[in-house]
């Protein structure tokens, strides 16, 4: 009788220690997969960098900046209680160089006189409107503001509260301009930035729909009247992993998903639009918490789904502009800025879960998609599953402990060789932290980013994906703002890139 | 012989202008940003500012605006430096308070015959 | 299971890797500031004579070009950034000065050999070259690069051409339209633009193509260049082209050209039931056109279902002077509602001096 227990007892750790076993392999080959993937993808990065640098002389930059054919473009600045920086960040973005084009300022129902304080800087007057429903508005305009005699090509709407989303879409509705360029109030622009974005529409106009350009981290970075005019790694730890992991994922990681046309998000904080694409998906969700990710992903499956004639369309990642926002300098904002990227990345994937697999969309649905899943999705899944079942495999003995720890080196080794690739290749293309002390805080953050970093955010994350199963309460991103006044500051913010 | 600041975040506009206007007989200060351009306003007495419109940081509107609401400086002759593309510019700058505007790509020619009518208009 | 040994081996190369590529960072970046300074040190004794060439009366300038077009390679390749950099930024005298420079360093030539060059950023770069010096011999040599193989190439080779002003490209251009290899619409529409009137004969040989894409463009560049003479040819093609594209373009272009011709088709084309944009655009146009016949069929449209046309229709109105202001007024105390609506805005508009005149248009091309 006791026998027969201890034997079934036995029975039962061996199974318990083939599974551990089992799912400490798997963690480790998801570790080699993730980490190749991005290599991958830098390479294609690297390859597009050299093509573009080699052709940069011919690109003909000039003769965008000063021609009539250049398209117009609205540029569309949501804000919501944003009165210490609006200003500011208006009037930086009407001195861009751009031929043509127009500022659409949507306060949406702000109760801290951001109004007030722009109307006073560009002495406004309300004006009676109307406003065309292309896409379906939830807050209602209250009033239209433009400046007294002058050519300041600036529009600011006042409308009920009803979150970004709507506020985007207001925006839309009253764009005039075939090209809409989305941007955030506290996100500051490189001069040059709309030039960039809008080449690839001249370039190819009857093919590209979408672009997004680069999104840097302002943290640390000198930045006067509402420009960045050096560019610098911050000097805190947290600061400095932000810009390895923002150099690798979002710069590099991009640049290579928009070689190989499986472009999915492009940074809400900075991203241009043909305006009757975005009409034709019905604008932004508002109940998308990442709308503008969604906004990509719609687009890619509208286009496909479209007949023949559109199938052949173009989302392209734009590499040279840049456009700069704070990031979190403090842990409990970074925690619920990755809370928040995550539960929008998960809502988009089960609204658009028709897609993934999907031959019919192609590259988006074969790979693209399935490797969002996998990689970003789930990363954070796995990441907790290994810290809890790698120590529990020692444990009892279900895996080697002089393996182990030898796999984590060389395992850290390899996550720190593809964010070193991407410090060299930024390095090589673009060059634009321009100290030797920046390489080496560049360096100090790959080192940080593998140890505690990732742990951290991958808790977050997975109360992100919580948050999008169970549906609670969305709200326009709690941010800490003080605006753009002095140079050589640090705001915290939040908004997705 | 007047004294003239040019201020341009581009070295090579900025070292042409230095040079024909130094050429002409005027004695020139170039600075590379509005802030600085500010600052030498403040500083030392100037007889003509150039500024161009598009800097990084501060502009060259604001720097007008500024120079234009110091009782101070509020006479001193202006001119801008833009961009052909850029067609609102002209009126933002006389708006600002501007003189006059010239124009890239420009003739280094043209630009000292603008500073010497502006000049002389002034000495009148 | 992987094996220990296999893992330590891999750890090592890793580590071996992560050195390897901080010396490569820091050696790219020790190259790159190296190669400047140097470049730097070798311009900056013949930088002011540059400077000097630009600042130069007519009479000086063949000395200083000439002990410029002497200096010695090494010397020349640091200079010729910025010589290149200033041929964007002056204009005039100083412009045709650095022109002749590159001319006496050999530049044209050795540009026109490159356009045959296996590589395709070196063959972009020589048509963007020709295209800086405005180079009319070159043109022809530069048009085959049209129907290059490179996308970006073609691209360079169609804005080149827009620059060495030469009118034998026009047929190129408008060729290169349509293929398996095209230039896009815009591109070649700046280029034949910027050609002006002496490609006016061959570029309204384009309208009768039967491409419509092709016709779309000569109209726009007809259009752009004020070619009045082509107005009734224009007229036409808004009332009998079959392409909706071209219609688009002969309405924007009959709005530029303001000619009398275009206010018949013109009134035609905002009529209801033609196609959204073509209304827009026609509407607008009317207003450049600002004939005063045009205020009671714009004054019609102020009610339409379509909300940018009647706002398109609110602000031409605008620009047709007192009549069209009037008609407004009239409208905007009228019977409430959307005609109403729209006609206070637009006069709200003009009151703070901010008219929006731009219509909203959004075209395939």
């Amino acid at each position: 009788m006791i026998a027969a227990r201890v034997e079934k007892w036995d029975g039962l750790l061996g199974t318990v220690h083939g599974l551990v076993a089992l799912c400490d392999t798997a963690v480790i080959i998801y570790f080699l997969a993730i980490n190749s993937g991005y290599l991958v993808l830098i390479l294609f990065a690297l390859a597009e960098l050299v093509r573009r640098l080699r052709r940069a002389p011919f690109a003909g930059y000039e003769d965008a900046a000063g021609s009539p054919f250049t398209p117009p473009i609205s540029v569309i600045m949501p804000a919501y209680n944003e009165a210490a920086g609006i200003t500011e960040a208006v009037r930086a973005m009407l001195l861009l160089h751009y031929p043509v084009f127009e500022v659409v300022v949507v306060d949406d129902g702000s109760t801290d006189g951001s109004l007030e304080a722009l109307a006073d800087a560009f002495d406004l007057a309300e004006v009676d409107h109307v406003v065309p429903e292309d896409v379906p508005m939830r807050g209602r305009v209250t009033s239209l503001h433009l400046p007294r005699g002058g050519p300041v090509p600036l529009v600011v709407a006042r409308k009920d509260n009803g979150g970004k989303a709507d506020a985007l879409n207001v925006g839309i509705n009253l764009a005039r301009y075939p090209l809409l360029c989305m941007v955030d109030a506290d996100c500051i622009l490189d001069s040059q930035a709309l030039l960039a974005v809008a080449k690839p529409f001249s370039d190819d106009p009857l093919r590209v729909v979408a672009t997004g350009g680069v999104v840097g981290i302002a943290n640390g970075c000198t930045v006067e009247a509402g420009r960045v005019v050096e560019a610098h790694i911050p000097g805190d730890l947290l600061g400095r992993t932000q810009v390895v992991e923002y150099l690798r994922a979002f710069f590099l990681g991009r640049t290579g998903w928009s070689k190989v046309g499986g472009l999915l998000i492009i940074a809400g904080a900075f991203g241009l639009f043909r305006r009757d694409a975005v009409v034709a998906v019905g604008g932004m969700d508002p109940d998308c918490i990442g709308e503008d990710a969604e906004l990509v992903v719609h687009l890619h499956r509208q286009l496909r789904e479209r007949g023949r004639r559109h199938r052949d369309y173009r989302i392209v990642f734009v590499t040279e502009p840049i456009s700069w926002s704070e990031a979190p300098a403090r842990l409990r904002v970074l925690g619920r800025q990755r809370r928040r990227w995550q539960r929008g990345l998960t809502e988009i994937l089960l609204k658009h879960r028709r897609m993934i697999g999907n031959p019919r969309y192609r590259r988006i649905g074969l790979v693209a998609l399935p490797f969002y899943v996998l990689f970003e999705l789930l990363a954070p899944v796995v990441e907790l599953a290994g810290l809890v079942l790698v120590p529990l495999g020692v444990l009892i003995g279900a895996v080697d402990a002089d393996f182990l720890w030898r796999f984590l080196l060389a395992a850290y080794a390899y996550a720190m060789v593809v964010s070193l690739v991407s410090v060299a290749v930024e390095e090589y293309a673009y060059h634009r932290f321009s100290r030797w002390r920046d390489l080496w805080g560049a360096v100090v953050g790959v080192v940080v980013e593998n140890i505690g970093y990732r742990q951290f955010t991958a808790w977050w994350r997975l109360r992100g994906i919580w948050d999008a199963l169970h549906r609670s309460p969305q709200e326009w991103g709690s941010m800490k703002r003080s605006g753009f006044g002095a140079p050589e500051q640090v705001r915290e913010g939040g908004e997705r890139h | 012989m007047a004294r003239v600041l040019i201020a341009d975040d581009d070295a090579d506009i900025r070292d042409l202008v230095a040079f024909k206007l130094v050429q002409s007989g005027h004695q020139v200060t170039a600075v590379e940003d509005g802030m600085a351009a500010l600052r030498m306003v403040r500083e030392q007495p100037l007889d003509l500012l150039l500024l161009d419109i598009r800097m990084p940081g501060m502009s060259g509107l604001d720097v007008c605006r500024e120079v234009r609401s110091a009782p101070e400086t509020a006479s001193l002759p202006v001119i801008l430096i833009t961009a052909r593309s850029q067609e609102g510019d002209i009126e933002l700058g006389f708006a600002a308070g501007a003189d006059d505007y010239i124009i890239k790509p420009f003739s280094p020619r043209e630009l000292s015959s603008r500073v010497t009518a502006m000049l002389t208009r002034v000495d009148r | 299971m992987i094996n220990t040994a296999l893992v330590t081996w891999a750890l090592l190369c890793l580590l071996v890797f992560v050195l390897m590529l901080s010396l490569l960072t820091v050696a790219v970046r020790g190259a790159r500031m190296y190669r400047r300074r140097r470049r730097e040190r070798i311009a900056a004794p013949v930088r002011g004579l540059l400077l000097e060439l630009l600042c130069a009366a007519e009479d000086e300038q063949d000395e200083l070009l000439g002990r410029l077009a002497r200096i010695d390679k090494r010397t020349w390749a640091a200079l010729d950034p910025t010589v290149a950099a200033m041929l964007g930024k002056v204009s005039g005298r100083a412009r045709s000065a650095l022109v002749r420079l590159y001319e006496l360093r050999g530049a044209a030539d050795e540009a026109v050999a490159r356009l045959g060059s296996r590589s395709a950023a070196r063959r972009g770069r020589a048509a963007h070259v020709l295209g800086q010096l405005s180079h009319r011999p070159a043109a022809l040599a530069v048009c085959r690069l049209l129907d290059d193989r490179d996308r970006d190439v073609r691209l360079a080779a169609a804005r080149a051409l827009g620059r060495t002003g030469d009118p034998v490209a026009v047929p190129h251009l408008l060729r290169s339209l349509r293929g398996a290899r095209t230039v896009p619409p815009n591109v070649v529409t700046a280029a034949l633009t910027s050609l002006g009137r002496d490609a006016w004969p061959a570029v309204a040989a384009g309208l009768r193509d039967p491409e419509p894409l092709v016709r779309a463009v000569a109209i726009e560049a007809l259009g752009m260049t004020g070619a009045i003479s082509r107005a009734a040819e224009v007229a036409r093609a808004l009332r009998e082209d079959a392409d909706i594209e071209v219609r688009i373009r002969a309405a924007r272009a009959l709005g530029r050209l303001g000619m009398p011709d275009g206010l018949p088709p013109l009134l035609a084309a905002i009529r209801p039931g033609r196609p959204v944009a073509q209304r827009i655009v026609a509407a607008g146009a009317l207003g450049s056109l600002g004939a005063v016949a045009a205020t009671g069929p714009l004054t019609e449209l102020l009610g339409d279902r379509n909300p940018h046309v009647a706002g398109a229709a609110a602000r031409a109105l605008l620009r047709l002077g007192p009549a069209g202001e009037a008609a407004l007024r009239e409208a905007a105390d009228g019977r409430p509602g959307p005609a109403a609506a729209q006609a206070r805005a637009a006069l709200a508009e003009a009151a703070v001096g901010g008219a929006r005149h731009d219509v909203l248009v959004e075209v395939a091309l």
